[in-house]
């Protein structure tokens, strides 16, 4: 028997799409530019599973071989699902794998020739990915990948007791299997740098089988095990400009790839074209290999095509002892995968429109006062925070609703938004005319945001407090607003009253007409009058005119209002003085009332100049007005009197106007 | 008519505190607080800073407070709490409040109408009973006195009081412009030359436009540089 075997090597590329050196990706190396949502990569570029993906994704890949035999194979299929920073992905790729074919031969007695066949098949069949957003900049994930080595060595073998010996074949069948867990990060530096960090074979783990080193089938030493030194990949990705983004990986073996890519837009489609070149530390020459692509996305789907070209010739025969000693690193290209052309075309789909708007948070800014009504027209009760997820300006049109208070969405002010950019938006609301409220209640507000006319790009529910209708937040110039909510029924008091003092009017003077309807209007306004100071609350609490009229009664803020309420009504000038507190004086609110009278007039009125205070009108003409101290329940006199005390002493003697102690707030 | 305002307690700050009268000649008159009545001053009463004093023709009035002396000569009028020395600072807010206290030409809120309407009943100017100018005048000279004694800022502050309830006393060229002249003394140029041109549209002699001229000239030279 002869023992000499002549070893040739046959490769036979079953079924793959060719892959580079480890960190080599199907679809070269340029990373999505945040204008395609899509994930343009797969778990061997992108160990951290970075992606942009929205909602779920599910992709198909198909590869077509030509090379020394054509064949077409689904590459993979895959399934990726974000929820909210979390992001899933896992993969089902059989056509990640690879076979190895060694022939031998032996020499028969007849000179016939016996051939014995060395069988080494590689395969990745599943990937699983997660990863975590921590910022909308920092992105870091895990990834596992399984793989399966099945090894087949035809040995001779002789039939015991035949003469000659009769010489058979027998095989012998190694299977292991392992997976892979590998680490990666990705942090954008700002809106045109980016990089990233990932391992390489960092954990191994599951394996079935120990190598034997003694054994006299090759097959079970480690000689053709798939190669799992632990690397590191470093990348930076740039845009100089917004068509153009620029690529590299470097692997700390020395390997890498630098990818050129363009962009733009055509027909409502964004086109990516890109080349990758490959410097593969296991492969000659210099650069390996270059890898097109060209990609085609919208926001429902993305196609992309993608081959590679080998500098070097890989169809000619290699020998056994170079595979020993190089071995393989990567199943599906290696430095025995044939110079060949392919297709790979990849369909993406996600199951929701592109969200262009996102929401980060909204601060609730006030309570909700309803009698204040008028104020949310024009003073935003919420502001927001949002960030233009797109390319693109777009206009975002705010809503909100408040249940129970609102009777449909409101719509805020449209702002426009730079693509990118991260810009606050105010939240103004509109009460229902007819909504009453008897006591405070807790009640949902729910923001959204809208780049469309249908569905809300993204929305937010927060709780937000709505008063009870006689409640105040404490600032004097809202009390117009209850002023002004019993108008008719103080008309109609008011009138009543005049009607009532007709004869003492008659006889008075023109000019003074107005100074003695307030006079007369005030002593019958505190006629049985009581002042009652407000219940202990955590919010304060302000009646209505009609409310006090009726009760008789109420604290500084009460008759305040109601008594300005009831000279507005028919026409006479009132401002809130509102006192605020100072040291150990609490705040106060009293009134400042138009008399109408010129400051020559003022003998008319009082020979105590200290008791009138002149203002100019709209017209710039001037006019005394008198302060008038409306908890005081004895009469007009001695409220003027003590209202002008106050007054001339805390906001003209002291400069209380001009220190912002004492502010007048004109009711209208 | 000559006045006579001694003040012997330059550095002092006197607020509401109490002052007693010493010695009275003529009629001299007191206003206390917000009261409507006038009533006459006599040796011992003992008078608080919230209280106006009034001199007649011929009158003065000692007051003493803390064994501080001042004579208040006739024709005159002061509130009490006005004999203080006062800071630039609060001067400037004193002066601040000219505008503050307007009814506001914008409406700060446009949400709310008001549907009241604002008319004035037609009366005859006629009908008018115009407040004594005297007193005003009366204060205009307690303001002076109050200047010629180092109570500068104080007077500026009553003369603009005074104006203000006092229209009358707006047409008295000589004493605006010497007002006007304690701001630029005082090196409130801007002000100063704000109430220079305030006087400049009023009916002046030849004198007092001259004069007011060059008190412009004077206070704008000061501006630019």
């Amino acid at each position: 028997m002869r023992k000499d075997f002549t070893i040739l090597i046959l490769i036979m590329l079953l079924s793959t799409i060719t892959y580079s050196q480890i960190s080599y990706d199907v679809y070269g190396n340029f990373t999505p530019s945040g204008k395609i949502n899509f994930r343009l990569n797969s778990l061997e570029s992108n160990p951290g599973n970075y992606s942009l993906t929205k909602d779920w994704e599910f992709a198909i890949s198909f590869n077509t071989l030509f090379a020394r035999q054509y064949s077409t194979n689904l590459f993979f299929v895959s399934l990726g699902k974000r929820i909210n920073n979390h992001y899933m992905y896992a993969r089902y790729s059989p056509g990640i794998l690879k076979e190895f074919k060694f022939t031998a031969s032996k020499s028969n007695i007849d000179d016939s020739l016996t051939v014995f066949e060395t069988d080494l098949m590689y395969k990745e069949k599943f990937g699983l990915g997660y990863s975590y957003n921590f910022t909308q900049n920092l992105s870091a994930g895990v990834s596992f990948r399984y793989f399966q080595q099945e090894f087949s060595e035809e040995f001779p073998s002789f039939i015991a007791g035949t003469d000659p010996q009769v010489l058979i074949k027998e095989k012998e069948i190694v299977k292991k299997h392992f997976w892979k867990a590998d680490f990666g990060i990705n942090y954008s530096l700002s809106k045109n740098l980016k990089i990233n960090f990932s391992t390489l074979n960092l954990i191994l783990f599951g394996q079935n089988y120990q190598n034997e080193e003694e054994s006299d089938f090759e097959i079970k030493k480690n000689v053709f095990d798939l190669r799992t030194v632990k690397n590191g990949v470093f990348g930076i990705t740039y845009s100089p400009a917004e068509f153009l983004t620029v690529n590299t990986q470097t692997e700390t073996n020395g390997s890498f790839t630098l990818d050129l890519g363009g962009h733009f837009k055509f027909v409502n489609k964004e086109f990516t074209i890109g080349l990758t070149a490959l410097h593969d530390k296991y492969q000659q020459p210099f650069i390996a290999g270059i890898v097109p692509v060209l990609n085609i996305a919208n926001q429902f789907y993305s196609v992309t095509l993608s081959g590679i070209k080998y500098f070097s010739n890989r169809l000619s025969p290699r020998r056994v002892s170079d595979f020993k000693r190089i071995g393989i690193a990567n199943i599906v290209n290696n430095y025995f995968s044939s110079d060949a052309a392919f297709l790979t075309v990849n369909f993406a789909l996600s199951f929701q429109p592109e969200k262009y708007v996102k929401i980060l948070d909204v601060q609730i800014l006030s309570e909700i006062y309803p009698t204040l009504a008028d104020i949310y027209l024009s003073q935003p009760f919420a502001r927001g925070k949002i960030v233009n997820l797109s390319d693109k300006k777009i206009t975002v049109k705010p809503f909100s609703f408040i249940s129970e208070v609102n009777k449909e969405e409101v719509q805020s002010p449209v702002v426009e938004v730079m693509p990118h950019d991260t810009v606050e938006v105010d939240f103004y609301t509109i009460i229902d005319e007819k909504f009453t409220l008897k006591r405070r209640k807790i009640e949902s507000v729910d923001f959204f945001v809208k780049t469309g006319n249908s569905e809300p790009d993204d929305a937010i529910q927060k709780p937000i407090l709505v008063n009870d209708e006689n409640s105040w937040d404490g600032n004097v110039r809202h009390l117009k607003y209850f002023v002004e909510h019993d108008f008719n029924f103080a008309n109609q008091y008011a009138k009543a009253i005049l009607k009532n003092a007709y004869d003492s009017l008659v006889n008075v003077k023109p000019v003074l007409k107005k100074f003695y309807k307030i006079k007369i209007l005030f002593d019958s306004f505190v006629k049985n009058m009581q002042y009652v100071a407000d219940r202990r609350a955590s919010v304060e609490n302000v009646q209505f005119p009609s409310e006090t009229i009726e009760l008789k009664g109420g604290d500084c803020d009460d008759l305040s209002v109601s008594f300005s309420a009831v000279l507005e009504s028919i026409g006479i000038q009132t401002a809130f003085v509102d006192y605020k507190p100072v040291g150990n004086n609490i705040g106060h609110v009293n009134l400042l009332i138009n008399t109408g009278l010129k400051p020559g007039q003022a003998g008319l009125i009082t020979s105590n100049d200290k008791k009138i205070f002149i203002r100019k009108n709209t017209d710039g003409k001037e006019e005394i007005w008198i302060p008038l101290e409306v908890t005081s329940l004895s009469g007009f006199e001695t409220a003027w009197k003590l209202g002008a005390e106050k007054f001339y002493k805390n906001a003209v003697e002291n400069f209380g106007l001009a220190k912002g102690n004492v502010e007048i707030i004109d009711v209208f | 008519m000559k006045q006579l305002f001694i003040l012997l307690f330059l550095a002092s700050t006197l607020f509401a505190q109490e002052y007693v009268v010493e010695k009275v000649k003529g009629k001299v008159l007191v206003q206390k607080g917000t009261s409507e009545k006038w009533e006459t001053v006599q040796v011992g009463d003992k008078l608080n800073g919230d209280d106006l004093l009034v001199t007649g023709e011929n009158s003065m009035v000692q007051l003493n407070k803390n064994g501080n002396r001042f004579v208040l000569d006739d024709n005159s009028a002061l509130g009490l709490n006005y004999i203080k020395k006062i800071s630039i600072n609060d001067l400037l807010l004193a002066l601040a409040m000219e505008e503050i206290r307007n009814v506001p030409k914008i409406k700060k809120s446009k949400e709310v109408k008001s549907t009241a309407v604002y008319g004035a009943e037609v009366s005859p100017e006629n009908e008018t009973a115009v407040l004594e100018n005297t007193l005003g005048v009366k204060k205009l000279n307690g303001a002076k006195k109050l200047a010629e004694n180092g109570y500068k800022e104080s007077s500026v502050i009553l003369a603009k009081e005074t104006y203000r309830k006092y229209p009358g006393t707006r047409k008295r060229i000589a004493d605006r412009i010497y007002f006007a002249d304690i701001l630029a003394d005082l090196g409130l140029y801007q002000e100063a030359a704000s109430e220079y041109a305030s006087i400049k549209n009023e009916q002046m002699t030849d004198e007092q436009r001259a004069l007011l001229e060059k008190r412009i000239e004077e206070v704008n030279l000061k501006l630019v540089h």
